[in-house]
C-alpha cells in the first residue's frame, strides 16, 4: 500500500464516510505517482508542447503529429523498470505488449518498437541474467506482434546491476481524421476486450511508485503476445469499418483506473458491474477484479451502439473474449457494483486529484573532474574504448529482434543513426525516429544531460535526412520524497524543457519513471530517454553509416577538449567526473538544417554522428561497416591535443563520406550555412587499416581485423 | 487478371507486404483470405506469408497445420498451384507434408535476423523462372526455427534448392529453402518481400527478393 | 559415485499464466479432443549426474536450477524425477 494516512484522510474528510476495500484500491492507483504524475506535474508544465503540427499533445494515451497533410504519427514512450528488476524476461516482454496497446487507443497502426535498456555491468552472473532475459522478452513479445523493433539504445553500467531500466517508445501511422478522438457520451456502453481478469499482476502500478522489496513478487504478469496480436489485428480491422469511438489500454491500475480517467477526460460518470468482467479465477473478489493488471486487455466504446452485432463478429473471428461490463452515465460519478452491490461510489473528480504534495530539492555538492593519466598509450586507448560494452557493436541484441517485419525497415539498427521506415503507401515517404540518454551526462548534470538526449537524438533524426518535428521523454530517477534525488527529476525536466523551446521541437509525450533506487536507498544514475521523430521525404536518399571508400571524411562542427563524462574518462578511470559536454542548440540547428539539405542533393556517401566516445569511434565504426581502410589527420580535427581530438564528445558534430565529384558543393554548402566544416582524411578501398596522423605524420595504426575484435566484444559476454 | 491468394493464420504478421509486392511488382491481383475461409479453387496461385501462427506455440506452423486450410492446400498443390511459404509459411509447408524436412530451433538458441546471401541451385518453376542457376540473392532473415533438417539431403538438392553463402542457424547442407521437384512449390526461410525494393536493401545489398516476385508475374501471364 | 538421471522440468507456477499451455489446449479442444481439461507447456532438462543416491541427485539438480537461474522462482515452479 502507497496511499498515506494523510491521503486516506483527506478522501474520507471529502467523502464524509470511510472507504470501502474497493474504493482504496481505485485510489491507490489513481493516486500513484505512477497514475497522477503528483511529485512532476506542476514541472512537467513548463515542458514545450505545441506546434502547428501537434494534433495531440500529452495527456491521452500517446501523442500525435501531422506527418504528411494525409498522414498522421502517433507515438509513446513507457518505462517497465520495476517489473524488469524482478522478472526481466515477463517484465520488459509487457512492456512492448502495454506501449503497443497505447498506440492502438489513438486508432493507429503500430509500425515501430524502440527500446532504451540501461542494464548492469554484465561482469555479475546477475547483471548477465538480466541483461540476457529483457532482451529475449522484448525478442520474443515484440517478435510476435508483427511490429519491427528497430530502434534501441543500450548502456551497461553498475548502477544497474540489479535494477535495470527498460524504457519502451512504440510509433504507429493513420490518417490525421481517423484518430480516434476519445470521446465517450453518457449511455455508451463498455466493452472490456482480451484477456481474462485474473490475479496475476494485482496493482502493478503502485508496485512502480515504491522501491522494491522482496513481496513484491505476486505483482509478476506473464505476457501472452499471441493474444496481443489478435487484438492489434481485430482493432484495426474495426477501425477500417469505423465501428469504434474510443479504446483504453488497462495498464497500470487496471480496469479503475481505465474508466475513471475516460470519464474524466470526458466529464461524464461511470457505472460498472464487476461480476461481469470475463474471469480467469471464479473466486476473484471484487477488489481483485478493480486492481488486476493482467495483460492484453483494453476497453472499447462501440461508434454506433445499432452496429454491436458487426463489432463482435470480428472479435469473435479472431476468438477473442469480451464483455459488456458498464456504460457512462450523466453524473460525474464513478459507481462499480458487485452482485448486485455497490462496492464504489466516489466523484469522479477527487479520484483523478489527489492532495497535492510537497517535494523539496536540494543540489548535491558537484565533484570535480578528475585528470587523465599522463602519456596514455594512443592505440590502447582507442582499443579499449571500442571494446567497451557501451560502444561496441549491439548486433547481439538487435539481431534478436524482428527489425524487418512490415518491410518497411530502410536503415536496419547498425546501418544508420536513426531508424528509417517508409509508409510503403505507393510513394517514397516515410519517418524517421532516434532515442538517446547518456546516463553519465545526466549524472554529472542532470540540466545538460537530458538537454543532451535531446540535442543527439534531433541530430541524429535530421543526418539521415529527416525535419526532427516532435520528441517524447523518458526520465527515470529516483525518490521524490528524497531532496537530493528529487533534485535530478526536477534538474531534468528543465532541461528538456529548455532543449524543446531552444531546438523548437514540441515534446508530444512522455514519462516518468521514479523510485529507482536499490535496497540501501541509492539512486541508480538518473537519465532521460528522448525520443524524436522526424519527417522523411524520399526514403531512398536516407544517408546510411556504411561508406563506399576512395572519398574524402569530413568534420562538420567544432571540436573542444570536452572530456567531461566521456567514454574515455570511464575506460581509464573507471568513473565519470566534471562536466559534460556544453548543450549548443544554435549550432544543433545550423548543423540539422544543413544535414538535411546534405540528403536532399545527395552529396554524401555515408555519415555519422559523433557522440559516446568522440571522432575516434565514429571513424572507427564507418571504416567496420564499410570493410574500407582510412586515413584521419587528428590535427585537423581541432587546436587540442590528439586526446582530446579523438576522444572529446563535443556534441553537435558529424562526419561525414562525401562523394569525391561534390566535395565542391558540399564545402560551399557549410559556408553558406555558417557551420565549420574540415577535410579530416579519406577512406580507402581495398585497405585494412586505420592510420591515425598528427601533422601529416603517421602516430599510430589500427589493423580494421583489431577493431573488428574490439567492437565484436559485446558478443563475448551477452 | 490472374489471382493470388495470401493465407492469413492467426498470428501471421507479414501479409500486408506481401500483398504489396504482389501488386507492385508482380502486377498481379492479390488478396489476403482468412485460413478458414480459403479455397482452393478459387486462386491462381497461393502465398503462405510469414509470421507466428499460433505464436509458434508448440512448435513453428504446428498448429496451422490442424487448421482445415491445409486439406485445400493439399488440394492445390495436387492440381499444380504454384505454392510459395516464406519463414513461417515454409515452415507450415513443411509440417503439412507437402515439403520434406524440418525446420528445428537455431543452432544459437535465439532468434536471428540479418541479411543474407543465397545461392540459388537448378532454378525452375514459377517463382525461379528468372533466376539463373548459381545466382547469388540478397534477402534478410528473421526466425528463430530456421535450421533445416532433413536425413537424406539428394532429395531436395536434385531439385531447385537455395544454399546460404554463410550458414546462419546450423541448417543441414546450408539449406535455406526447398522445392518441389518442379519447383511448383517453394519454401525458403528468407523474406522476398523485404528485398523487393531498391531502398529496403542497406549497402551492400541488393533487393534480391524481387525476382521471385517478378517470376511469378511472368509465368502467371504468360 | 553411480551415474543417475533426472528430469528437471520448468514451467510458469500454477498462478501465473502460461500463454503457450493454454493455447495449445484450447485448440485441441476445437479440434474435437474435449476431453482435454488442461495442458502446461515447460522446458524439459535430462542430467545425467554423478551422486551417492538418488535423493543426492534430485538435490544436486534442485540447487543447481535454482543457483544458475535455469528458472526464476518468483514465476516459475520446477519439478524433478528421477529416471534412472
Amino acid at each position: 500500500m502507497t496511499l498515506s494516512k494523510y491521503e486516506i484522510e483527506y478522501a474520507q474528510k471529502v467523502l464524509g464516510r470511510k472507504l470501502s476495500k474497493e474504493e482504496l484500491v481505485l485510489l491507490e492507483a489513481e493516486w500513484s505517482e505512477h497514475c497522477s504524475y503528483k511529485s512532476t506535474k506542476e514541472h512537467l508544465r513548463k515542458l514545450k508542447t505545441r506546434a502547428p503540427w501537434v494534433l495531440v499533445g500529452p495527456g491521452r494515451d500517446a501523442g500525435a503529429i501531422k506527418l504528411f497533410d494525409d498522414v498522421a504519427l502517433v507515438a509513446r514512450i513507457e518505462s517497465h523498470n520495476h517489473p524488469s528488476a524482478v522478472d526481466p524476461y515477463n517484465g520488459a516482454a509487457t512492456g512492448v505488449g502495454g506501449i503497443v496497446r497505447d498506440i492502438l487507443s489513438l486508432g493507429a497502426k503500430p509500425v515501430l518498437l524502440v527500446d532504451a535498456l540501461y542494464m548492469g555491468s554484465l561482469k555479475t552472473k546477475h547483471s548477465k541474467w538480466l541483461s540476457s532475459n529483457i532482451v529475449r522478452g522484448i525478442s520474443d513479445y515484440g517478435n510476435r506482434l508483427g511490429i519491427p523493433t528497430a530502434l534501441g539504445l543500450t548502456w551497461f553500467s553498475k548502477s544497474y546491476e540489479k535494477q535495470p531500466l527498460v524504457n519502451v517508445a512504440c510509433v504507429g501511422i493513420t490518417k490525421p481524421e481517423k484518430i480516434l478522438p476519445g470521446i465517450v457520451r453518457p449511455g455508451d456502453p463498455i466493452i472490456l476486450l482480451g484477456n481474462t481478469t485474473g490475479r496475476d499482476g494485482f496493482l502493478g502500478s503502485s508496485f512502480a511508485s515504491k522501491p522494491l522489496d522482496e513481496k513484491d513478487l505476486a505483482a509478476i504478469q506473464v505476457g501472452n503476445p499471441f493474444i496481443e496480436k489478435l487484438i492489434i489485428d481485430a482493432l484495426l480491422e474495426a477501425y477500417s469499418k469505423d465501428l469504434i469511438s474510443h479504446v483504453k489500454d488497462l495498464g497500470g491500475g487496471g480496469l479503475g483506473t481505465a474508466v475513471v480517467e475516460t470519464a474524466a477526460q470526458n466529464n461524464v460518470g461511470v457505472v460498472v458491474h464487476l461480476d461481469r468482467v470475463h474471469l480467469r479465477e471464479p473466486d476473484l473478489e471484487p477488489f481483485e477484479i478493480l486492481g488486476s493488471e493482467s495483460q492484453e486487455r483494453m476497453i472499447v466504446v462501440p461508434k454506433e451502439k445499432t452496429k454491436l452485432g458487426e463489432l463482435f463478429e470480428i472479435f469473435d473471428k479472431y476468438e477473442l473474449e469480451y464483455s459488456v461490463i458498464g456504460y457512462f452515465t450523466r453524473d460525474r460519478k464513478v459507481r462499480m457494483y458487485f452482485k448486485g452491490k455497490v462496492v464504489v461510489d466516489l466523484p469522479v473528480e477527487l479520484a483523478v486529484s489527489p492532495p497535492k504534495v510537497s517535494r523539496e530539492v536540494a543540489k548535491p555538492s558537484p565533484k570535480p573532474e578528475k585528470s587523465l593519466p599522463e602519456n596514455v598509450d594512443l592505440r590502447e586507448a582507442i582499443l579499449k574504448v571500442l571494446s567497451s560494452p557501451r560502444v561496441s557493436c549491439k548486433d547481439v541484441v538487435y539481431e534478436q529482434y524482428d527489425w524487418g517485419v512490415g518491410g518497411r525497415t530502410v536503415l536496419p539498427p547498425g546501418y544508420g543513426d536513426s531508424a528509417v521506415i517508409w509508409l510503403r503507401d505507393g510513394t517514397k515517404r516515410g519517418f524517421s525516429a532516434a532515442v538517446r540518454g547518456n546516463p553519465r551526462y545526466t549524472k554529472l548534470d542532470p540540466f545538460t544531460g537530458a538537454a543532451l538526449s535531446m540535442a543527439e537524438a534531433y541530430r541524429r533524426v535530421a543526418v539521415v535526412g529527416a525535419v526532427p518535428l516532435a520528441a517524447l521523454d523518458n526520465i527515470n530517477s529516483g525518490n521524490p520524497e528524497k531532496p537530493e534525488q528529487h533534485y535530478y527529476t526536477v534538474k531534468m525536466i528543465e532541461g528538456l524543457a529548455y532543449a524543446s523551446e531552444m531546438l523548437e521541437v514540441p515534446i508530444i509525450g512522455g514519462n516518468v519513471s521514479l523510485y529507482n533506487e536499490d535496497e540501501r536507498g541509492s539512486m541508480i544514475d538518473p537519465v532521460t530517454s528522448v525520443l524524436v521523430l522526424g519527417r522523411v521525404d524520399d526514403v531512398s536518399k536516407a544517408l546510411s553509416t556504411v561508406p563506399v571508400g576512395d572519398s574524402p571524411l569530413v568534420l562538420i562542427g567544432e571540436t573542444r577538449p570536452e572530456l567531461g563524462g566521456s567514454e574515455l574518462q570511464e575506460v581509464l578511470l573507471g568513473e565519470a567526473s566534471g562536466r559534460p559536454p556544453e548543450f549548443r542548440p544554435l549550432e544543433e540547428k545550423k548543423i540539422a538544417k544543413f544535414a538535411i539539405e546534405v540528403c536532399r542533393r545527395d552529396l554524401a556517401y555515408a555519415s555519422h554522428s559523433i557522440s559516446l566516445g568522440g571522432i575516434a569511434v565514429a571513424v572507427s565504426k564507418l571504416a567496420y561497416k564499410g570493410r574500407v581502410g582510412v586515413t584521419l589527420d587528428i590535427s585537423k580535427v581541432c587546436r587540442c591535443s590528439p586526446l582530446q581530438a579523438l576522444f572529446s564528445e563535443s556534441q553537435a558534430r558529424v562526419l561525414y563520406e562525401v562523394k569525391p565529384d561534390r566535395i565542391n558543393e558540399f564545402l560551399a554548402l557549410a559556408n553558406e550555412y555558417g557551420i565549420k566544416a574540415s577535410i579530416v582524411g579519406y577512406t580507402t578501398k581495398n585497405e585494412d587499416t586505420i592510420r591515425f596522423l598528427y601533422n601529416d605524420k603517421e602516430v599510430v595504426s589500427v589493423d580494421l581485423e583489431e577493431i573488428s575484435e574490439a567492437l565484436n566484444s559485446l558478443k563475448k559476454v551477452l | 487478371m490472374p489471382k493470388v491468394a495470401i493465407i492469413k493464420y492467426p498470428g501471421t504478421n507479414c501479409e500486408e507486404e506481401t500483398l504489396y509486392a504482389v501488386r507492385e511488382i508482380s502486377k498481379l491481383e492479390g488478396r489476403i483470405v482468412w485460413h478458414s475461409d480459403f479455397r482452393a479453387e478459387d486462386w491462381d496461385a497461393i502465398i503462405i506469408p510469414g509470421g507466428f501462427s499460433y505464436g509458434d506455440y508448440g512448435r513453428a506452423g504446428l498448429i496451422a497445420s490442424w487448421s482445415k486450410a491445409s486439406e485445400e492446400i493439399r488440394k492445390a498443390f495436387e492440381e499444380g498451384v504454384p505454392i510459395l511459404g516464406i519463414c513461417n509459411g515454409f515452415q507450415i509447408l513443411t509440417e503439412i507434408g507437402i515439403l520434406p524436412g524440418s525446420l528445428l530451433y537455431n543452432e544459437s538458441a535465439r532468434f536471428i535476423a540479418r541479411w543474407v546471401r543465397v545461392r540459388v541451385h537448378n532454378p525452375k518453376g514459377p517463382w525461379l523462372s528468372f533466376v539463373e542457376d548459381n545466382e547469388v540473392l540478397s534477402m534478410p532473415i528473421a526466425h528463430a526455427e530456421g535450421r533445416y533438417y532433413l536425413n537424406e539431403l539428394r532429395e531436395v538438392t536434385a531439385g531447385p534448392w537455395l544454399e546460404y553463402l554463410e550458414n546462419p542457424n546450423g541448417s543441414v547442407g546450408s539449406i535455406a529453402g526447398v522445392s518441389s521437384k518442379d519447383g511448383n512449390v517453394l519454401g525458403l526461410m528468407p523474406h522476398p518481400e523485404r528485398a523487393s525494393f531498391p531502398w529496403q536493401a542497406p549497402r551492400p545489398f541488393e533487393p534480391g527478393g524481387r525476382k521471385i516476385f517478378e517470376s511469378i508475374g511472368y509465368s502467371l501471364r504468360r | 559415485m553411480p551415474t543417475y538421471r533426472v528430469l528437471l522440468v520448468v514451467s510458469y507456477k500454477a498462478s501465473a499464466r502460461d500463454p503457450e499451455g493454454e493455447t495449445i489446449a484450447h485448440e485441441l479442444r476445437s479440434l474435437g479432443h474435449e476431453d482435454v481439461i488442461k495442458v502446461r507447456a515447460g522446458k524439459a532438462f535430462f542430467f545425467d549426474i554423478n551422486a551417492e543416491n538418488k535423493d543426492e541427485a534430485l538435490d544436486k539438480v534442485k540447487k543447481i536450477a535454482f543457483e544458475t537461474k535455469l528458472y526464476n522462482p518468483s514465476v516459475h515452479e520446477i519439478t524433478v524425477i528421477n529416471l534412472a
